[in-house]
């Protein structure tokens, strides 16, 4: 064995550790420090996890108040006219204001 | 492949870059960590290494492999920290002070020996000796990594040795015949 490769597999004996698992950790985390995306990026990418309940619950709400606002309404019955007269006889007063102009043939 | 991944990496891509991490945190680790001689400042370099990498560094791999270009940002963080540890070696100064091979024969174990003797070599022969005898490295690519030329990488290895010999010589001198096991 020459004098090099004596002392080669003498050094040989130092053994460096392995890197640890809290370094992978730092590394990983400065990566997503540096790379970290901008306000505007990470607002399109942004994700929201909700419980199926939740949402169910929150849709059906939305689909109530919907009804209540936008339910389709029948036409309000139109009010029997009131006959009356312009002359003295038989006079009759209008109920509640509404008018009825009909026209008089002669 | 390297390169593409790096690119990707750059791009905010986290697969990509975990991917070139664990393909050469180990190297990259254990050369921080022989160069230091301790684990928190090898941590410390090798996470501002690959950080470096994405933020700042200019890899080109015409120029050589990512292995070698990490290995250059990881001498040169432990240089600065060295420096800012005031712990850098002249390279003159060669002189085994405080090193009794014999009283560390009795107290440590050869690997610890072995530790302490390639910690007390002067910062340029301790990394050509480290990226030749533990990386397996060119002489060409440790060149490279260093900034130097291959014969001042030689002489430099050549001197390593030799001071490794001096003070590791009792561990390197032959059993006499029988004393062994």
């Amino acid at each position: 064995m020459s004098e090099n490769d004596s002392l080669r597999a003498l050094l040989r004996e130092w053994k460096a550790p392995e890197p640890s698992e809290a370094l992978d950790e730092r590394v990983r985390a400065g990566f997503r420090t540096v790379r970290a995306p901008s306000p505007w990026a990470r607002f399109w990418r942004a994700r929201v996890s909700v419980p199926v309940p939740v949402l169910a619950a929150v849709a059906l709400l939305v689909a109530v108040a919907y009804l209540v606002e936008f339910r389709p309404t029948p036409p309000a019955p139109r009010q029997p006219g009131v006959v009356t007269r312009l002359e003295a006889t038989g006079f009759q007063p209008v109920p509640n204001g509404v008018a009825l102009v009909e026209d008089v043939k002669q | 492949m390297d390169a593409d991944l790096l690119a990707r990496a750059k791009l905010g891509d986290e697969a990509a870059f975990l991917t070139l991490y664990r393909r050469h945190r180990t190297p990259a680790f254990r050369f921080a960590y022989r160069l230091t001689a301790s684990s928190a400042a090898a941590d410390d370099i090798v996470q501002e290494c690959f950080l470096a990498l994405l933020s700042r560094a200019a890899f080109d791999s015409r120029q050589g492999s990512l292995r070698t270009y990490l290995f250059g940002i990881v001498r040169h963080l432990a240089r600065k920290r060295s420096r800012l540890m005031d712990r850098e070696a002249e390279e003159v100064d060669d002189s085994p002070a405080g090193l009794d091979p014999l009283r560390d024969l009795i107290e440590r174990e050869r690997a610890g020996m072995v530790e302490s003797a390639v910690a007390a070599l002067p910062l340029l022969q301790r990394e050509a000796l480290i990226l030749f005898e533990y990386e397996e490295l060119s002489m060409e690519e440790i060149a490279a990594i260093t900034g130097a030329d291959v014969g001042a990488v030689k002489a430099r290895l050549f001197r390593a040795r030799g001071s490794l010999r001096r003070r590791l010589a009792p561990l390197l001198a032959p059993c006499p015949e029988g004393s062994c096991g």
